[in-house]
């Protein structure tokens, strides 16, 4: 009887194992398991046996049962997921259907990134004409005719007293002229000079920042600045404040930030320095204030302006100026 | 070497070679590169050249700001140096041996204009030697940019680099009347000055000139009826200050800038006149051979005065955030040459600047000092304690934004185009010449001719960058562009109106495996806008012909309205305008001006109800005539004004003359019924379907197809 048991084991077995299709399977499974199968007789006749074999032989073939059984099962599953495969089965390599996407402009990027950063600390995003009058671009800002500090700055004329403007100081003025004090601006927008070379298109892109209350210091000009790059940037990178001129403001400064391509070692993006020019800033100037009726010795301010491509080349590691303004697509799709 | 470039050993033409002979031009040591440099064999081996050669000179470049022409000479930036470092500052020697003549009778001076002349000084020898200058000379002032001339001249500009004080050496013979006279050229407009160019003048240009004409251009570059030349024996040596603003206005007028300008326009030190004279004087005796002669003459009706400035030490501590003592801020001033009283008041400090530092006039002047001294680095970082604000975010930021967004998110590459273009590129578009819109801002200084006035359109440069991008091989193009147009008004200032354009051109899709890929068409960019009014919440967008719109085609093209509003354009761009531009495909594009749109834009969405019960769906195909348009169906379907009807969307359009008749379409549409208050029954949508069918055959004679 044991023999038997051992032997149906053996044959059933190995016909799962030669099976490959689930009707063979099936016809398997009753041979064996099935009301008249081989095995169920087994069963069955158990209890007509000596007292002393009904365990041995009932728990025998009761394993053997569950043996089959499981292998059946597994057998039945391969099956099936070898069926699925052939019938319905994808090369999952295949490329997908991609959508195209859309890209945002590097300098709208960056743009938007500095705006964010100064609108969390409570700056209001100011904007005004590119074409623009010159006592907004010049005189307001402490820049009169005949002033050397003309020099700085190569500008285009529409007339004598109608400018592009050559940076976006002027909104400051106007913004002024129109709020009181406390006020906290941030602007961004298209600037123009006429110069046009490696490192200068004659359009590009400035962010002007304004902040005028009593008390302000050049402490705070310092912290809030410290904090913009930190942000920008990375946290901690060492900043270094350099006196400058600009004639609307005083004390005026620069800021450099130790080179992010070599960490200040000295490569050359930093002209091996290890600094990178990143601003230039300062407290406003009296005269400013009393182009736009502020009295100067109420309220103290400081402004700062930074090219909105030289931070994006910075940080992108772009060393081309000129791409911003190709507009070539496999540019422009890597943003 | 130079330039970085590396010689190494290396084989040429078979020959181990290890090394390579050198002009001076290739080792930058001059401009010689006639051929190989040889040096005298009286050189010793191991000597260093520049040694060997006498041409071992450091050279600090600087970059000085407008606002310090005082850091404009050697001596300048020597002062400055020793402020800041605390070291002791040695002006260099100017004690003069006069022994010639007494000077008041050899000459006189007479000041015309002391507004624009504010000192003249002069000193006269005798009895000099014109000739080439020491090879000490010669090095220092080629080290700076500068031609040797001969020792006279080059002693002058050797004078200006140390003291920063422009001279003008005459030859004093050749001044008629043997006097110099300082007044505005009034009518005598034509000058030749000594670089051999005839100038114009401006009557108000402050000339020096002898008894009977003009010898210098005040300031800026000497006649040539006076210069110094090989035979020259006696020099008149000018020293003056001269009025900034007005030798910049001549230099400006005239195009002439000189060493000698650019410091007379930023302000020279009106103090430093006669010992650079002086400094002049002695190298000029000691090189030229002469005896100077006996005194100065020096016309200075108004001495120029430096202001007293009265600083409060605790607005210095104010501004910069520093606590500094009334006793460091004196050190930190003195230092730079300032003469400092304490006044009346305990914090109050009285300042008078040195000439030289003709900047200063303001207590903030005096602040930003202090604070450079200090070292802008040690100022402490603090953060400013001010009352919280915050303003809401400006609509029309907010438009743009959301649009900006939108074209983005329906697969848009943002582009940014210089805002001039060049008058031909309106031409190009089918603007005629004599239109009003041919007017434009025009720059009066333009770079180029294709950068000459700003843009009112921004098509040319889209189209412009398309074709930038097809020569790249780059076919497939979805771009976008949200920026301002200027359009003269009767203002001084243009309108200034933001627009947004979007183009689309080659296939549909990327490079697929799947399926055919056809080119992008009207329908496209079509949709792109009707995503986009939906994703802003706008009202349903509607196409209406138009004529006037010159860039595109007559066949594709509409003026886009909004509740009978136009707020844009859209279509293709005509055969006309991609033949001008050079284009080789077919470019959709829409344009939405942004100050048009916000009255429709940014309003808040109203919600509606989901309705919960099921709806019913119809398809009918009829078949019309081919002019009728789907627009004139859709209103035929709403005049009915069936409540249930909550969708109609077409699905096919089927022409074939045989199945069809020929001069007619079948269009397939699908119908959707639900009610807002019960489950509809057939019966019900029934109705309505024949309502529907009975109304297109009386309205647009549409026949229901088999």
């Amino acid at each position: 009887m044991i023999k038997e048991i051992s032997e149906i084991r053996d044959e059933a077995l190995q016909k799962i194992a030669q099976a490959d299709d689930a009707q063979t399977l099936k016809e398997i499974k009753s041979n064996y398991l099935g009301r008249k199968g081989r095995l169920t007789q087994i069963l069955k006749g158990v209890g007509s046996l000596s007292p002393e074999d009904k365990p041995i032989v009932g728990k025998l073939a009761n394993e053997v049962k569950i043996a089959i059984d499981n292998v059946l099962k597994n057998a039945e599953k391969n099956i099936l997921e070898k069926k699925d495969i052939i019938t319905h089965g994808i090369d999952i390599t295949l490329p997908g259907r991609r959508l195209s996407a859309g890209h945002v402009h590097p300098i709208t990027r960056i743009s938007r990134e500095i705006s964010r950063i100064f609108s969390r600390l409570g700056f209001q995003v100011e904007e005004g004409p590119e074409v623009e009058l010159d006592f907004y671009n010049f005189e307001a800002l402490n820049i009169p005719k005949e002033h050397p500090a003309r020099d700085m700055q190569d500008t285009f004329y529409i007339s004598d007293n109608i400018v592009l403007r050559t940076h976006t100081s002027p909104i400051q003025i106007r913004t002024m002229e129109k709020q009181k004090p406390p006020l906290k601006i941030i602007a961004p927008g298209k600037t123009y000079r006429c110069d046009s070379d490696v490192t200068h298109t004659p359009m590009f892109h400035q962010v002007e920042g304004l902040m005028v209350d009593k008390d302000i210091t050049f402490g705070d000009l310092k912290g809030i600045l410290t904090l913009f790059i930190h942000q920008m940037f990375y946290p901690e990178v060492k900043l270094r404040f350099r006196p400058s001129f600009f004639p609307f403001t005083e004390p005026s400064a620069e800021v450099d930030m130790a080179c992010v391509m070599c960490k200040g070692k000295g490569c050359r993006v930093c002209s091996n320095t290890g600094w990178l020019e990143i601003l230039g800033c300062g407290l406003v100037d009296p005269e400013v204030f009393k182009a736009v009726d502020y009295d100067p010795e109420e309220y103290t301010g400081f402004a700062f302006g930074m090219g909105i491509e030289r931070i994006a080349m910075l940080k992108y590691g772009i060393d081309d100026l000129r791409l911003f303004y190709d507009n070539d697509i496999r540019f422009l799709s890597q943003f | 070497m130079p330039g970085n470039m590396t010689i190494s050993k290396s084989k040429l033409r078979g020959e181990v070679s290890n090394g390579m002979l050198c002009s001076a031009k290739e080792l930058n040591i001059s401009d010689d590169k006639s051929g190989i440099m040889e040096l005298d064999t009286s050189y010793e081996t191991g000597t260093s050249i520049l040694k060997a050669m006498d041409i071992y000179e450091v050279i600090f470049e600087l970059s000085v700001t407008p606002n310090r022409p005082d850091w404009l000479s050697v001596t300048g930036v020597s002062r400055e140096i020793s402020a800041l470092l605390n070291i002791p500052f040695k002006m260099p020697e100017t004690a003069v041996n006069e022994t010639g003549e007494d000077i008041t009778k050899l000459t006189q001076i007479t000041n015309e204009a002391p507004e624009l002349c504010q000192r003249y000084t002069a000193r006269i020898i005798e009895g000099i030697t014109v000739k080439s200058s020491p090879k000490w000379l010669k090095n220092r002032l080629e080290s700076v940019g500068i031609r040797s001339v001969n020792n006279v001249v080059d002693i002058t500009n050797f004078v200006l680099m140390e003291f920063g004080q422009p001279l003008h050496a005459f030859d004093f013979d050749l001044l008629e009347e043997q006097r110099i006279i300082i007044k505005k050229a009034g009518k005598e407009l034509l000058f030749n000055a000594l670089d051999g160019t005839q100038y114009k003048l401006d009557p108000s240009s402050l000339m020096i000139c002898d008894g009977k004409k003009s010898v210098a251009l005040a300031g800026i570059m000497g006649g040539e009826n006076s210069e110094i030349h090989a035979g020259t024996t006696r020099v008149l040596l000018e020293s003056a200050y001269f009025n900034p603003p007005g030798i910049r206005k001549t230099s400006k007028q005239t195009g002439i800038r000189t060493e000698s300008s650019y410091r007379f326009e930023r302000g020279t030190d009106p103090d430093s006149v006669i010992l650079a004279l002086d400094r002049a004087a002695c190298l000029i005796s000691e090189l030229a051979g002469g005896r100077i002669a006996k005194g100065i003459i020096d016309s200075y009706p108004n001495p120029i005065q430096p202001p007293v400035i009265s600083l409060s030490t605790l607005s210095v501590n104010k501004m910069l955030g520093l606590k500094l003592s009334s006793k460091e801020i004196v050190i930190y001033l003195q230092a730079l040459g300032m003469r400092v009283d304490t006044g009346d008041k305990q914090d109050i400090l009285l300042v008078i600047p040195p000439n030289f530092r003709q900047d200063i006039k303001r207590p903030v002047d005096l602040i930003e000092e202090v604070a450079r001294m200090h070292n802008y680095n040690k100022i402490p970082i603090t953060f400013p304690t001010t009352r919280v604000m915050a303003s809401p975010q400006h609509q029309h930021q907010k438009l743009r934004e959301r649009l900006h967004q939108s074209m983005v998110s329906l697969g848009f590459m943002e582009i940014i185009n210089y805002s001039f273009i060049s008058r031909d590129s309106l031409i190009n578009l089918g603007i005629s010449p004599d239109s009003e819109f041919i007017k434009a801002v025009e720059i009066k200084n333009p770079l180029s001719e294709d950068q000459s006035i700003m843009r009112t359109t921004l098509v040319p440069g889209i189209l412009n960058t398309m074709l930038r991008n097809l020569n790249h091989k780059n076919l497939d193009l979805s771009l976008f562009e949200i920026g301002k147009v200027f359009i003269p008004t009767s203002n001084e200032l243009p309108d200034e109106r933001e627009m947004l354009i979007a183009l689309i051109t080659g296939k549909r899709r990327n490079l697929s495996w799947m399926g055919k890929n056809d080119p992008v068409d009207f329908f496209d960019i079509k949709g792109a806008l009707e995503t986009l009014f939906e994703q802003m919440s706008l009202p349903a967008l509607e196409l209406k012909e138009d004529d006037s719109i010159t860039c595109l085609s007559d066949s594709q093209k509409a003026v886009i309205l909004i509740n009978g509003n136009a707020v844009g354009e859209i279509g293709m761009i005509s055969k006309k305008v991609k033949a001008a531009f050079d284009l080789k495909q077919d470019a959709f594009i829409f344009q939405l001006d942004l100050s048009k749109l916000m009255p429709f834009a940014l309003l808040i969405p109203t919600f509606e109800h989901i309705l919960k019960f099921p709806a019913i769906e119809r398809d009918i195909a009829i078949v019309v005539d081919e002019h009728v348009k789907w627009s004139e169906i859709l209103a035929a379907i709403k005049k009915i004004k069936i409540f249930i009807l909550k969708k109609v969307e077409l699905f096919d359009i089927f022409r074939d003359a045989e199945k069809v008749g020929q001069g007619k379409k079948s269009m397939a549409i699908n119908f959707l019924f639900r009610s807002e208050t019960k489950t509809l029954n057939d019966n019900e949508v029934n109705k309505s379907i024949n309502k529907i069918i009975k109304t297109l055959s009386k309205v647009i004679n549409a026949t229901l197809r088999a």
